[in-house]
């Protein structure tokens, strides 16, 4: 076949070379049909002069095939018709061999032409698949079509042989240096620029064959990259719910699990900041009216820190919020009047949504986001905001109800201490002092006995003593239900005299005690009291230590017995009492009593006022 | 011996002031708080002052060291018992730390046991 795509390739080997292959073929042949002449008449043998004018004919085309004809006719005529050795043309049998060459020759190199532009025609288009292919591979292969383009536009002119070629996706208009053939699919795709003085065929084959397909692959490409971001986009539209569901479900598991506010409240900040791509998100509670302050905040770098800061909300969505309780944005900073819209631009804010935290109805505070974009906050993100501060409203609202329910019971603890002070101090002050009294009197009386009244004194004497009896044991009951010296010592004192009177030796240290707070003093004495009780009544130990420690904030008080064990705060035993003691007060109980091996009972207790309200921020 | 009792309670006052006097100690004045008490000590200069440790709001034992305090040119600060309707015990080592001679429940409160206080001192 290598044979045949040489006799039918595009050009045809040179004039010269056909020359010479005639001017031999034709001396070949005359010389081939002496000895054929034995054979047949060598006036028959015409037909041998066909082979050259086959081989010419399809190799060098019509024109020369007919020299070649014209040469065969006369040579035969001259060396092997009769007369030989000179040309007569009287016969027209002569004028047929000529006739019949020729017409051979034009068949033959007609055919051949033929095949030869096919092989051209599918050369050529094999040439341009295979660049279409490249270039569908290469463009619809990559995500930046733009990018491809120049690699493609080499590739083009590689493949068509033009000097150079360069698609570009903008409309361009040609000029004199370069033609320009618009791409066009649904919509203006690009041009295909390449040299103005190109033959015309080949622009006709530009426009005809390649132009259409590079449309449809732009076309291609530029459905492809449109696919791609609109999956790009599904995408991301189906990623926010689940990772605002995922914040949220974070937010609430702290909340449930009772976490500190302001653990939960710095949580929120961050995980709104970064749900919404903010530059910074605050929680601010509502103070006077007209000011809030920030207790929770999230802020990238570059943003001002106001943690803690008190600000008047005039003209932020603060003040939208505070006048609706309702969710609210601000598109834009820039024009806004107020105090805090003023603060926004200094920062570098342009925009904000905020949403309320409401507590039982009542308008706590807000959490407000903010971006240093200038585009407006995504749609829907203050309804999104509004999620979170839901689950706040929850947390701030258990946060404050613990918070009163310690402070109601610190307060019932105390008012029962007060009664028990008051009752001590009527005691003392009237019948204590009306028993002294009626002591002493009697005594007077005793005096005042003549004498030989030996059994009026004896009796007078009894009675003293009887009501000096009754005396002590009230002041015993009095003791039970206040200590005089705790109020009047303080608790070192008040400590030392019940570690003296219990029925277990006691040891006792004190460190450095000094006077505390009234409630604090009175809170540590009932529960080393009542611990040394239950050592002494139900542990039945034999020994007991009594360690106290006052430290800035807290003082620690440790029990510990050497008795049986297995006391369990949640079985009464007097424990419970203490637990709620302890927990009124805002302290902390420890119990550890392993059964046989002793207890020993810790705890912690404030002891400096606790604050009426959540803590401040910081 | 001049003695000033101080205590918040008249009643009190009354009674132990008849038993004392009966007994041969000289009340020289009695007063219900710690003002009065030091102004009628500069003024009367008793040699003994019986103090409540429970003087309502305020502390007998803070009187106590008020009162060792005077003194001067007029003489040495008078002696201190300190006095309760509570039992001592609880206050044992409050009144050993302070300026007090000692301490007397009032339920035993006599010319006597004051005698013996004024007499063995401090131990």
């Amino acid at each position: 076949m290598r044979l045949v795509s040489w006799l039918v390739r595009p050009t045809p080997p040179p004039l010269l070379m056909g020359i010479a292959v005639c001017a031999l073929l034709v001396v070949a042949e005359t010389l081939i049909i002496y000895p054929l002449g034995r054979i047949a008449r060598a006036d028959e043998l015409a037909v041998v002069y066909m082979i050259g004018v086959l081989a010419v004919s399809m190799i060098w085309g019509f024109r020369l095939a007919v020299v070649t004809s014209v040469a065969s006719a006369l040579a035969f005529h001259f060396f092997h018709v009769p007369p030989v050795g000179e040309f007569s043309f009287a016969d027209n049998l002569d004028w047929f061999d000529l006739a019949v060459f020729i017409a051979v020759a034009l068949l033959v190199s007609s055919v051949a032409r033929l095949a030869r532009s096919r092989a051209v025609e599918s050369v050529q288009r094999r040439r341009e698949a295979d660049l279409i292919a490249g270039l569908a591979q290469l463009m619809l292969g990559s995500n930046d079509l733009a990018s491809v383009l120049p690699e493609a536009s080499r590739r083009l002119a590689q493949a068509l042989e033009l000097p150079y070629a360069q698609i570009t996706l903008e409309s361009v208009a040609g000029d004199e240096r370069r033609a320009a053939l618009p791409l066009r699919g649904r919509l203006e795709l690009g041009t295909l620029l390449v040299p103005a003085d190109l033959p015309e065929p080949t622009l006709r084959r530009l426009r005809d064959q390649v132009v259409p397909a590079l449309d449809a692959l732009l076309s291609a490409a530029h459905d492809g990259e449109l696919m791609s971001i609109s999956l790009r986009t599904s995408r991301d539209e189906l990623r926010a719910p689940a990772e605002e569901q995922a914040a949220l479900r974070r937010v609430a598991t702290l909340v449930g699990r009772g976490v500190a506010p302001s653990e939960i409240f710095a949580a929120v900040a961050t995980e709104t900041a970064r749900l919404l791509d903010a530059d910074a998100s605050r929680l601010l509670r509502y103070e006077a009216p007209g000011t809030v302050t920030v207790i929770a905040e999230f802020s990238k770098p570059g943003v001002e820190a106001l943690l803690g800061r008190r600000l008047a909300i005039a003209g932020g969505a603060t003040e939208m919020v505070y006048r609706t309780s309702r969710p609210a944005r601000v598109d834009t900073y820039k024009g806004r009047a107020g105090p805090l819209a003023a603060l926004a631009r200094e920062e570098g804010l342009r925009s904000s949504v905020a949403a309320p935290i409401l507590v039982e109805g009542r308008l706590w505070g807000t959490m407000v986001v903010l971006w240093a974009r200038h585009e407006a906050p995504p749609a829907g993100a203050e309804y999104r905001l509004a999620e979170f501060t839901e689950l706040l409203a929850t947390a701030v609202g258990n946060a404050e109800s613990r918070a009163e329910l310690t402070a109601s019971r610190a307060r019932i603890v105390v008012a029962a201490d007060d009664a028990r002070r008051r009752i001590e101090r009527d005691l003392h002050d009237g019948v204590q002092q009306r028993l002294v009294a009626l002591g002493l009197d009697l005594r007077a009386a005793e005096a005042l006995v003549p004498h030989g009244l030996d059994e009026l004194k004896a009796r007078l004497s009894d009675t003293t003593d009887g009501l000096t009896g009754v005396f002590k044991d009230l002041q015993e009951i009095a003791r039970g239900i206040h200590p005089a010296v705790l109020s009047q010592g303080g608790l070192g004192p008040a400590l030392k005299s019940l570690a003296l009177r219990c029925p277990v030796p006691v040891e006792l240290n004190l460190g450095t005690l000094r006077r505390l707070p009234e409630r604090v003093e009175v809170a540590a004495y009932y529960i080393v009291s009542e611990a040394l009780t239950n050592a002494t009544k139900h542990a039945h130990a034999s020994a007991i230590v009594v360690d106290v420690e006052a430290g800035n904030q807290m003082i620690m008080l440790s029990i510990r017995d050497d008795g049986i064990g297995g006391a369990d705060p949640r079985r009464g035993s007097g424990l419970v009492g203490l637990t709620d003691r302890v927990e009124a007060l805002g302290g902390q109980l420890h119990v550890a009593s392993p059964l046989g091996g002793g207890t020993t009972l810790r705890v912690e207790l404030p002891s400096v006022e606790a604050p009426a309200r959540l803590p401040e921020p910081g | 011996m001049q003695c000033l009792i101080v205590d918040d309670s008249a009643l009190f006052l009354r009674c132990a002031r008849e038993l004392l006097e009966r007994e041969g100690v000289e009340v020289v004045g009695v007063a219900s708080n710690c003002a009065q008490a030091l102004q009628r000590t500069e003024e009367l200069q008793p040699d003994l002052v019986l103090v409540d440790i429970d003087l309502g709001k305020e502390c007998g034992f803070d009187l106590a060291r008020q009162l060792d305090r005077t003194g001067g040119d007029k003489g040495p600060p008078p002696a201190v018992i300190l006095i309760s309707s509570h039992s001592g015990e609880d206050f044992e080592e409050l009144v050993v730390t302070s300026p007090a001679i000692g301490f007397l429940s009032k339920a035993v409160l006599s010319a006597g046991a004051i005698r013996s206080l004024m007499q063995g001192g401090r131990d």
